[in-house]
């Protein structure tokens, strides 16, 4: 299991978009079986590794660094591309998703793989906090692709463009269900996660601590993507019907804006432009945990 | 190979013969196997009837023949009641590997008129069945139409021949309604106008779940026809804006001479419901509704134009397909009469052990009694001995037999072999 590496799973998950875009040449029930096997092969060795990450730290993925927290979000929204892909035959999602889980893989050697220092303290407010997090952004991430998919439809349905084989989508009406259902879940979720990685920073930091979080360009360019998601939630509670390509503009900005803050942020202050708290801690390494 | 086919189809007769010569029913179909039954003892028959073909398919074994043309004539002009002259001369024969083929081309849609089309494989199917409970297969049909079932999987699997729709009702229901709406139990379709594309939709829409149908027309007779038909309401032609403001599925098909709907009165009658969104067929022509329309949020408008090009599209599509589907078809006729030669020759070499064992059985009875002093035990060796003579004596025939026949006919090693063993 130890000799599982990051480009296994990476490479799986290129093979089965390689497939996948070899449906335009033709569907076969034998392309769609070949997709998800090789992409559930690719879901197996990402686990594998995480587990075997979180052996070596000695902490689960999430907390152990930002690194292994990137590839928690790919192996989530792989997860659901197979899941929605397994209940709908039709659904064509791999187009949208296969691409962005390799991106958020590739995106995580953007990240430190050393620990984060708060792996030491508050670990249980800390793990709720990372966890929150990460399922709220991995279900932002559904749902930009969710979105991209509507308007793709949208766009195809209002110019009058017939189905192209291999790009087929489901239904403007469940699309907007999926979105609506994503973006329900998945503002709590990362609001609470926000709140609590506030919580946990007033905590650590003392009285520098509400200085330190403003200037954190991570957490000031989250709470903006967050403000543009938390007006689309209240206006999807509010509103008796919303129409469909608004709102999936609306999630497709702000998920986009999310990921290009949390991964800019990060580089950013990996080259160093900036001080986050959520950057990696220097005087260790992964190795020296018990 | 004792096979033909005498057919008339939509490119071969007009509709008047077609209609006239078909089997519309279990009663003339039974009739039909009745009378045929009559041309031959040991006949095969198989009857298919459809809006766009009569075909019949007829087989005997090799020592029979099939009936002509002439005799096929005879047997629907008996059936039907009508003059064998007026339809004589649009019927057509193939024989032998150009009949098999034929069935392979029609049961893989080549031949429809609607190229790719899927409703063919089930009309053959039937046909074979009703065949079957007519008791009118035998061998060589039973292998014939599993050959073309087997076919037309191929063909449907193997090529995109019948991928893509190529009707405006089932492009504008299956390519933009389906992808517009997720279920339509709950969509409310309104009609307006009563012409025959309008019925078209509805029957795909029926498919799709549709249960709430409201027809709107200026005759109101025809409004409530159309409406029982498909277990709608009819409402007065001044209730249209009422109605235009509820519905989901518009579809409309009036003739008016200009665009009965524009922009600012379709937002005015969807004030309330302006956040629902609305699928407009129009179907008239010229357009019942302004193009405008379509610009509005949540109003996805589609008119005959713009459907047409995506059948012409599709149609362009299958037609690229035929060479790859013929392929598919030249392929499993060969196989066919390769399975077909096989078997033949395999009732030769049956006839041919058979015998030489009988003459051997024959000679050792004579054998045993000449020498009754043989005990069972001298009996079955010598019995061993001379069948084992028997087999190796069979072997180089049968050998040349089975080389031939895989390239076709071994029409040249049986007669030899029939020649020299007396078969």
């Amino acid at each position: 299991m130890g000799r599982v590496s990051v480009m296994c799973f990476f490479a799986s998950y290129g093979l089965a978009l390689a497939i996948e875009l070899l449906r335009a040449l033709g569907r076969s029930k034998l392309q769609r079986v070949a997709t998800l096997l090789v992409t559930a092969a690719g879901l197996i060795a990402h686990t594998i590794y995480l587990y075997v990450r979180s052996q070596t730290t000695s902490l689960p993925p999430l907390l152990s660094s930002m690194q292994d927290w990137m590839y928690v979000l790919a192996w989530l929204v792989a997860l659901v591309y197979l899941f929605v892909s397994f209940s709908d035959r039709d659904a064509g999602a791999g187009v949208l998703a296969l691409p962005l889980i390799m991106m958020l893989i590739g995106a995580a050697s953007l990240f430190s793989p050393a620990d984060s220092p708060a792996a030491d303290l508050h670990r249980s407010w800390t793990m709720l906090h990372v966890v929150m997090l990460v399922f709220g952004i991995g279900g932002l991430l559904a749902g930009l692709i969710v979105s991209l998919m509507y308007l793709w439809q949208h766009w195809r349905l209002k110019s009058r463009q017939p189905v192209v084989g291999w790009i087929s989508f489901p239904s403007l009406e469940r699309l907007h269900r999926w979105n609506k259902w994503l973006v329900i879940t998945s503002v709590p979720l990362l609001t609470m996660g926000m709140a609590i990685g506030v919580g946990l920073v007033l905590v650590r930091t003392g009285h520098d601590a509400a200085e330190r979080v403003w200037s954190d360009p991570l957490v000031v360019l989250s709470l903006g993507s967050w403000c543009v998601l938390a007006a689309c939630y209240v206006w999807m509670l509010v509103a008796v019907r919303t129409p469909g390509r608004q709102m999936a503009s609306l999630t497709a900005f702000s998920c986009a804006l999310l990921l290009v803050t949390v991964l800019g942020s990060q580089a950013l202050s990996r080259i160093g432009h900036g001080s986050t708290l959520h950057g990696p801690t220097s005087s260790r390494s992964t190795g020296d945990r018990p | 190979m004792n096979l033909s086919v005498i057919y008339c189809t939509h490119q071969t007769a007009q509709l008047s013969v077609r209609e006239r010569l078909a089997f519309p029913n279990a009663e003339v179909l039974a009739s039909g196997y009745q009378r045929l039954k009559a041309l031959g003892d040991r006949l095969e028959a198989v009857i298919l009837s459809t809006c766009n073909r009569v075909e019949i398919y007829v087989a005997q074994p090799p020592t029979g023949s099939v009936p002509s043309l002439d005799q096929l004539a005879q047997f629907l002009s008996e059936t039907h009641r009508l003059p064998k002259e007026e339809f004589v001369g649009e019927l057509r024969e193939l024989t032998g590997r150009a009949a098999v083929k034929h069935l392979f081309d029609v049961v893989s849609s080549l031949d429809s008129m609607v190229l790719g089309e899927p409703q063919i494989v089930n009309q053959v199917k039937e046909a074979y069945r009703l065949a079957e409970a007519n008791e009118a297969c035998g061998p060589l049909t039973h292998a014939l139409f599993q050959g073309a079932i087997r076919t037309s999987g191929r063909v449907r699997t193997e090529t995109r021949l019948a991928e893509g729709r190529v009707s405006i009702a089932s492009v504008a229901v299956g390519d933009f309604a389906r992808s517009i709406f997720d279920h339509f139990g709950d969509k409310l379709v309104l009609v307006i106008g009563a012409g025959e594309m309008a019925e078209e939709t509805l029957r795909y829409l029926k498919d799709e779940g549709v249960r709430d149908v409201v027809v709107v027309n200026r005759s109101p007779e025809r409004a409530e026809k159309l409406a029982a038909e498909w277990g709608g309401v009819a409402a007065p032609w001044t209730e249209l804006d009422h109605w235009l403001g509820r519905a989901d599925v518009i579809i409309s098909t009036t003739g008016a001479e200009k665009p009965i709907i524009d922009a600012p009165h379709f937002q005015r009658v969807r004030r309330e419901h302006r956040d629902r969104t609305t699928f407009i067929l129009d179907l008239g022509a010229p357009r019942d509704f302004d193009p405008a329309v379509g610009k509005l949020e949540n109003v996805f408008l589609y008119d005959i134009d713009s459907l047409q090009r995506t059948c012409e599209d599709n149609r362009r599509a299958r037609v690229r397909e035929i060479e790859r589907a013929s392929a598919i078809i030249d392929d499993e006729t060969q196989k066919f009469f390769a399975e077909f030669y096989r078997k033949s020759s395999g009732d030769l070499v049956a006839r041919l052990r058979e015998g030489w064992h009988d003459l051997a059985q024959r000679e050792l009875d004579r054998l045993f009694r000449k020498a009754p002093h043989f005990n069972d035990e001298d009996r079955e060796s010598v019995k061993i001995c001379v069948d084992r003579i028997v087999n190796k004596l069979l072997h180089p025939p049968l050998e040349a037999l089975r080389d031939e026949s895989k390239d076709g006919a071994p029409h040249g090693v049986i007669s030899a072999l029939k020649r020299l063993f007396g078969l």
